[in-house]
């Protein structure tokens, strides 16, 4: 995909076109799948996988090195945001049809120091976010945008045009829905 | 996780209940949340499972869930000669209702660094309460201000003691250096500006305080601020301060009651907002040496009320006996009147109740108090830019009998504005990147909110300084600015809304150097403004190089050309080509008419403005029907009480007047006065217009008495917010002079007549239609006294300009020869006078 022509589909979801978020998705779709099967098959068990780092590479590779408005980048991964969630929960999936008795470890992160790795079920996670997006969306967007996405606060709340303060609430709260949803699965 | 009745509205509640119990200290939690839910069992548990939750995600942050603190009851002694971490602690500072603090030196280094150290009291601390404090920490120690007492580190001691390690602040609590020192109200100005600058940098870095008080304001002895304690408030949940008094499920917070904001004391989430607040407070006491509440006699239930719901006195209001000797002046009256106005407003709009109508950031509000020191308008005024807005505007407007009329061409603009806007908003929808810069940067800056939200002139600003990084990308810098420059016309900031357009049309330039549809657009946004700056050539200029261009690139939007065509009959209307305007404006309508039948606001414009031209055309008939049409349209659009609705009934009044149905005309004015006087107030510019329109009209009726009671309602307003070169003082004046002359009067009519002249000498170029007007009126007066010999130079000499200014048809016109024809009557030179008769019949 020609980062022009990203960039222009950029500008058509930041415009609100009807459809541009799903050709956005199916653009940057292929992009993040060759990278992100790339990085999960050199993966060692236990290997911490980092989403973020998924949408950065598809960034970069998608648009370039060139400067965009940050707001382009915010809408592009919140698009990018739901493309890898598909992605990461289908390979798992995948790998849980292989029967292997191990699913991908990827860390709820804070941005703080400190931080420990600890896993989770991307499968039962992204089945516990479903049930959180039929009564409450808006909170289940602000976790796929920050936990998919990598998105910082105020990038989330620019995505979904809400307060930061707003994310920031509604993540503590969904982070903790979520993990008493895994929790007593 | 229950599946079953998941509804939005349970999820929603849990989520409250969830915050409200997070509020708590960790190990209250479960009781709170029993308290509230004792029989909703259900959600009681689910929400405890998620408090449960909450806690396991905090524990995977990092640390061993194992160590519960043990409550080891340290006594301040204990401390003294140990070593913690690398600190060896040498004596106790003193003790606070949050912990016990020390002075410490480094044990591990050559030089010698002395630092405080500050324990926690035990019974708040818990797993996930170190937990936090270990996170926070690291962004605490990232605050890097000149002005702020730095965390240099933090930790936990072997046996589960949280300490933090701060820079050592050699200094005296703010209230007790200023008094000591003997700060005048200026010094003490500079010291808030130093600590709103530290409260500044800690908010860029999402850093609360919550909990500033002179008491944590230090002064150093060369005079500058060190707050300590910045944003130890958030490291601790739930400690109870001993201040507080008796602790209840919803106060126990760690903040200072009477410095604290009213969501702080109601236990609601807290922000940055919070903090200014509490400048207010701050300010308020450096300035009168009291606060805004006496809180010492209150009980827990009655301070909520005390600081949520009593308004906060004005600081220039509390300013007692003692104080010029404090702050070094000589009287109270003194120290007041420094403080009445400005102060009083930077004080008052900090200390709002809520805090979206507080300062938007402690900068905005160290901003002003600059803006004070500078002697510029401070914007913590109460509706300062409704005001400056409406001040603006009036002083766009003209003159009598005609003059109300020309408030018709006014309202054309206050509706073309919000047309602008309206065409602003369409274009952002195209403009990508605008749409979202402006969600972001404009936030709250909706034109809509016109002047209720004095932060809109910040977000502007920042705006405009962020736009200027985009020189790199002209078409999108181009937007910007279109979007700045709009908003700014909508506040009535003609002159920033100038110089944005104007930068627009640079990065235009720089985009298609010779220019196209989009620099055309440009280029009328620049006239319109021009146009209510009362630069009528320079906007026409401007405005003839935006039709040049559209020749070449012509506009699809049939309504982009109605209103361009609107913008041009307006121009040339104002500058008194009415002849050429009228088939402009004609044209604009029928496009109106025909691709926006009901676009009511537009076509109440439209109507009104034709109208306006028609009058002035003399077609009195025709522009009575367009004012029935234009009235109509805006009562469809506005409803029955709305300002551009009286914008609109003052001309047709004076239109019905001059059709000659009187009973209709004295009742649309009265409609218009009632309506004006309701919507701005008996003070405000525009009612002032209506009530010397109203003036004149009576004084045509020879109501002079009422007349003169009308003007001098309106003069009563001179030097208050009617300044000597507002237009409406003069023409005052002059009805004012007219009616004393109709009561026979003559000396004090003479005197009135005089200085309206005088005054529009002094404010219009030489020459100017109404310049002429008043020398026409002052004849008609020598007239009236027989001073036959002064009034017939004045008044022919008049008559001869006014026809070169307005044209044979223009009512002033009619009127100057009607004054001669008296003029030769009362001489008995009645050839004379039949001759300006018949030439006065052939004005209608």
């Amino acid at each position: 995909m020609a980062a022009m022509e990203i960039t222009a589909i950029l500008n058509d979801v930041q415009n609100r076109v009807p459809g541009a978020a799903d050709r956005l998705g199916r653009a940057v779709f292929e992009d993040l799948h060759r990278i992100a099967g790339a990085a999960m098959r050199g993966e060692q068990i236990g290997h911490t996988l980092q989403p973020t780092e998924l949408v950065d590479a598809a960034f970069v590779r998608a648009i370039g090195q060139r400067e965009i408005p940050w707001e382009s980048r915010a809408h592009f991964f919140a698009v990018a945001a739901q493309t890898i969630r598909r992605i990461l929960v289908d390979h798992a999936r995948a790998r849980r049809r292989q029967k292997r008795d191990f699913g991908l470890r990827v860390t709820f992160d804070e941005g703080v120091a400190e931080v420990e790795a600890t896993s989770l079920d991307l499968i039962a996670l992204d089945d516990a976010l479903q049930q959180l997006d039929a009564a409450a969306p808006r909170q289940a967007k602000v976790v796929e945008l920050r936990f998919f996405g990598g998105l910082e606060i105020d990038e989330t709340a620019h995505a979904l045009g809400i307060s930061p303060a707003t994310v920031k609430r509604d993540w503590i709260f969904a982070r903790a829905f979520l993990l008493r949803s895994l929790a007593t699965a | 996780m229950r599946d079953h009745g998941l509804t939005p509205a349970r999820v929603e509640r849990m989520q409250e209940l969830f915050e409200l119990a997070l509020e708590h200290p960790s190990d209250e939690r479960h009781a709170f949340i029993a308290t509230v839910l004792p029989d909703d069992a259900a959600l009681r548990d689910e929400v405890l499972g998620l408090l449960d939750a909450h806690a396991l995600v905090d524990s995977r942050l990092g640390m061993p869930l194992s160590s519960r603190l043990s409550g080891v009851a340290a006594t301040g002694d204990a401390w003294i000669g140990q070593r913690v971490g690398s600190y060896e602690i040498v004596r106790m500072i003193g003790v606070g209702g949050m912990g016990a603090v020390y002075e410490a030196r480094r044990a591990d280094e050559q030089f010698d660094k002395r630092v405080a150290m500050k324990f926690l009291h035990r019974h708040a601390d818990g797993p996930a309460a170190v937990r936090r404090f270990k996170a926070e920490r690291q962004i605490l120690a990232s605050l890097d201000h000149p002005n702020i007492a730095a965390l240099i580190d933090g930790g936990i001691t072997t046996d589960s003691q949280p300490y933090f390690v701060m820079d050592y602040v050699d200094g005296k609590p703010l209230t007790q250096w200023c008094d000591e020192h003997r700060l005048t109200i200026k010094q003490r100005l500079g010291l808030f500006q130093q600590i709103a600058a530290a409260v500044q940098s800690a908010h860029q870095a999402l850093v609360v305080h919550r909990d500033l008080k002179p008491g944590n304001i230090l002064v150093t002895a060369d005079g500058r601020v060190k707050l300590l304690d910045f944003g130890i408030a958030r490291l601790l949940p739930a400690e109870s301060d001993a201040d507080v008094g008796p602790s209840t499920l919803t106060s126990v917070r760690s903040f200072t009651p009477e410095y604290a904001a009213p969501e702080q004391i109601r236990g609601e989430p807290t922000g940055t907002g919070a903090d200014v607040y509490t400048l207010g407070v701050l300010l308020f006491e450096l300035l009168t040496g009291t606060r805004p509440f006496d809180l010492r006699d209150h009980r827990l239930a009655e301070l909520e009320r005390v600081v949520c719901e009593t308004p906060a006195p004005a600081p220039s209001t509390r300013v007692g006996p003692e104080r010029p000797e404090e702050v070094g002046e000589r009287s109270v009256a003194k120290v007041r009147s420094q403080i009445a106005g400005d102060l009083d407003a930077i004080v008052l709009m900090a200390l709002r109740k809520e805090p979206s109508r507080r300062y938007g950031s402690a900068e905005a509000m160290s901003r002003d108090v600059q803006a004070h020191l500078d002697g510029h308008p401070v914007s913590g005024r109460p509706d300062g830019l409704v005001y400056r807005m409406r001040k603006l505007v009036a002083r766009r407007s003209l003159e009598t009998a005609a003059v109300t009329v020309a408030a018709a061409s006014l309202i054309a603009g206050l509706v073309g504005v919000s047309l602008q806007a309206r065409r602003a908003r369409a274009e952002e929808q195209r403009a990508v990147q605008v749409t979202a810069f402006l969600t972001t940067m404009l936030g709250s800056a909706n034109p809509a909110s016109l002047g209720k939200d004095v932060t809109v002139h910040e977000v502007l600003d920042t705006a405009a300084r962020r736009a200027d990084a985009l020189v790199g990308s002209p078409a999108l810098d181009a937007e910007i600015r279109n979007v700045i420059g709009d908003t700014y016309m909508a506040l009535g900031e003609f002159q920033s809304a100038e110089a944005q357009f104007g930068r627009a049309l640079a990065a235009h330039r720089r985009r298609v150097p010779e220019g196209d549809g989009r620099t055309a657009r440009a280029y009328a946004r620049q006239s319109n403004a021009l146009e209510y700056l009362g630069e009528y050539a320079a906007a026409d200029s401007v405005l003839r190089l935006a039709a040049a261009l559209l020749q070449r690139h012509p506009d699809d939007d049939p309504l982009h050309r109605a209103e361009f065509l609107d913008q041009r009959g307006r121009i040339l209307g104002r500058l008194g080509k009415v002849a050429e305007s009228e088939p402009l404006i004609r044209e604009a309508l029928e496009l109106g008419l025909r691709y926006a039948p009901d676009k009511d606001s537009l076509l109440a414009t439209l109507y009104g403005n034709l109208g306006y031209v028609s009058l002035e055309l003399g077609r009195v008939p025709q522009s009575e029907s367009l004012y029935v049409e234009a009235v109509a349209a805006a009562r469809r659009a506005f409803g029955n009480e709305h300002a551009d609705l009286a914008s609109l009934l003052s001309p047709y009044a004076s239109v019905l007047e001059r059709a000659g149905k009187i009973e209709q005309a004295d009742t649309v004015y009265r409609e218009t006065l009632a309506m004006r006087r309701k919507l701005l107030g008996g003070e405000h510019p525009e009612y002032a217009w209506t009530m010397f329109s109203y003036a004149d009209f009576l004084l045509g009726l020879g109501r002079y008495d009422q007349s003169a009671k009308w003007c001098r309602e309106v003069l009563k307003l001179r030097g208050k917010s009617l300044p000597d070169t507002h237009p409406a003082v003069a023409t005052a004046m002059a009805v004012l002079g007219r009616s004393l002359d109709g009561m026979d009067s003559l000396a004090a009519g003479e005197r009135w007549l005089r200085e309206s002249l005088r005054l529009r000498q002094q404010a219009l170029p030489a020459g100017h239609w109404l310049i002429l007007s008043s020398e026409s009126i002052l004849g008609g007066h020598m007239v009236r006294a027989k001073r036959f010999a002064e009034a017939e130079p004045l008044l022919l000499s008049a008559e001869r300009r006014l026809v070169v200014a307005r044209g044979e048809r223009a009512p002033v016109v009619r009127d100057a020869r009607n004054r001669i024809v008296g003029l030769y009557a009362a001489m008995g030179e009645t050839a004379k006078a039949a001759e300006w008769k018949a030439k006065a019949m052939a004005t209608p």
